[in-house]
């Protein structure tokens, strides 16, 4: 599914999606991630992470690699990178258009 | 381990309310096991703060449980505790540090509006049901008239059914709304409640259930056991115990011969047989009887209803109502010409009987007797040129004597 159908990422989405962009990573460590990368602004409850990941395997932008235990282990696809991508440009022009109108 | 059992007090589908009153069964002792609509198993444990949390989750028969979900949960420190009706699942988390499970609203909703899809099409599915059981009942009923389609046929079994309906339906669209009204305060971005006062029995909804128990086992009962019960198979007539049947051969009189076809052993000309016991009538015999009078082209016949009913008051309109569907069938039944003609019945008053009367067919030689005494009910039915009015006294001994 394209950005264009999916529509724009939401901000929980879009940081999730960035929390895979360099390492494989299980749920606890993407909930600390968020967290920390948005200073607290932004906190996915497990019951939120776990319907985003759901989407995401089902969409095809994360793919589970790992299970040990009841710990569960995910990449980002080249599908989820080109959808972060697409996003991150879409904020940037966003931003863009902002300061543009500011000046 | 020290299970106590105790009555739900509310819906599973009112999450705030169900969340609250385990959270307060954990504040006086009690560890969830499992939960039922009726009644939730504990085990003793010491008191502690313990939240529950209730997740939509439905699953088809076959698919096994969201480990996925169970395990992402536990990291978080939300332990699994039971599944509901295989379409909520029942976390719970000891002490403050668990975080919340959900913090967006908008997403939560999405596996409540599958669970409230779902719901909407069992409902629906479930009063479709009802509406074809309430037609076939109908039609049941104008075909065969109500009391023997009640009495006799599956009529109670289908009336049981329908009462079950009755019962199961209210609560289904209930838990619907329910569900439906998460739905709308979560796509509002208002979060669940997790703590609100509920209610502190539910006695309608045990008392429900167990009406609707007790009806399906008499259903399974009267529909499926019973009749294996029964003797199945044709017999002779002169091994018949439960009552004196009138005799085709004295209403013909002289010159009969009895007419014989036999397989296996059977006389299918002449026989009696038990038919299926139902709920109001523990026994019912069919009787019949066939022989020719003046040679082989003259065939006559005798058949017999009979009737063991379970009360009393229900013999004479069984009965009345038979004798008048004998009458109307006039166009059904295969041994009367194809002529149109009227029928003349009379009604007698006779020492024995609740109810008799015999009917004559103006045109051919039907006749139709019908007699009620007590709780025995018996209808004739005969082709012949005998004429039953001049056994009123073999034909009432049929239900008095019996």
């Amino acid at each position: 599914m394209g950005a264009k159908e999916r529509g724009p990422l939401t901000e929980p989405m879009f940081y999730v999606l960035m929390s895979f962009l360099h390492r494989e990573m299980c749920g606890t460590d993407v909930t600390e991630f968020v967290q920390k990368k948005t200073g607290g602004r932004v906190y996915l409850g497990p019951g939120t992470l776990y319907t985003l990941l759901g989407k995401f395997v089902e969409e095809q932008l994360i793919e589970q690699t790992d299970v040990s235990g009841r710990k569960r282990t995910y990449r980002l696809t080249d599908k989820g990178r080109a959808a972060y991508r697409e996003e991150l440009e879409r904020l940037r022009a966003c931003v863009a258009d902002a300061e543009e109108e500011e000046r | 381990m020290n299970r106590v059992y105790k009555l739900t007090p509310v819906s599973p589908y009112d999450v705030p309310g169900l969340e609250s009153w385990l959270e307060d069964m954990s504040r006086r002792g009690l560890r969830l096991k499992k939960f039922r609509p009726l009644f939730c198993t504990f085990t003793r444990d010491t008191p502690q703060d313990r939240r529950y949390r209730v997740e939509a989750h439905r699953r088809a028969l076959d698919d096994d449980l969201p480990r996925s979900m169970i395990d992402l949960y536990g990291e978080f420190g939300w332990e699994y505790v039971c599944e509901v009706n295989q379409q909520l699942l029942i976390f719970a988390a000891e002490g403050p540090d668990a975080p919340e499970l959900h913090t967006d609203p908008e997403l939560q909703a999405e596996p409540w509006t599958r669970l409230r899809r779902s719901m909407t099409a069992h409902c629906v599915f479930e009063a479709a049901c009802f509406i074809i059981l309430l037609g076939l009942m109908a039609a049941a009923v104008v075909k065969d008239g109500p009391v023997h389609s009640l009495v006799v046929d599956s009529g109670l079994s289908a009336l049981i059914c329908i009462l079950c309906f009755i019962l199961a339906l209210p609560s289904e669209f209930e838990d619907r709304r329910l569900v439906a009204r998460i739905v709308q305060q979560l796509r509002e971005g208002v979060p669940l409640d997790h703590r609100t006062v509920y209610p502190r029995r539910r006695l309608t909804a045990l008392l429900s259930f167990l009406c609707a128990v007790a009806m399906l086992v008499t259903l399974v009962a009267f529909q499926y056991v019973l009749p294996f019960l029964s003797l199945d198979g044709a017999q002779s007539i002169d091994s018949l115990t439960a009552f004196t049947p009138l005799s085709l051969a004295s209403v013909e009189g002289s010159g009969y011969v009895e007419d014989h076809f036999r397989v296996n052993g059977v006389d299918y000309a002449n026989f009696a047989a038990r038919e299926d016991r139902a709920p109001l009538c523990w026994e019912q015999w069919r009787v019949v009887q066939s022989g020719a009078v003046n040679g082989p082209e003259d065939w006559h016949r005798m058949e017999i209803h009979w009737y063991d009913l379970a009360f009393n008051s229900l013999a004479v309109p069984l009965i009345k109502e038979e004798f008048d569907a004998s009458m109307a069938l006039d166009w059904d039944i295969w041994w009367t010409s194809k002529v149109p003609a009227g029928w003349s019945a009379e009604y007698y008053l006779h020492d024995g009987a609740d109810f008799l009367a015999v009917a004559k067919r103006q045109e051919g030689s039907f006749q139709v007797a019908a007699v009620a005494a007590g709780d025995k009910a018996a209808l004739v039915t005969y082709t012949g040129d005998g004429e039953l009015a001049e056994h009123l006294d073999e034909i009432v001994r049929m239900v008095s004597d019996a």
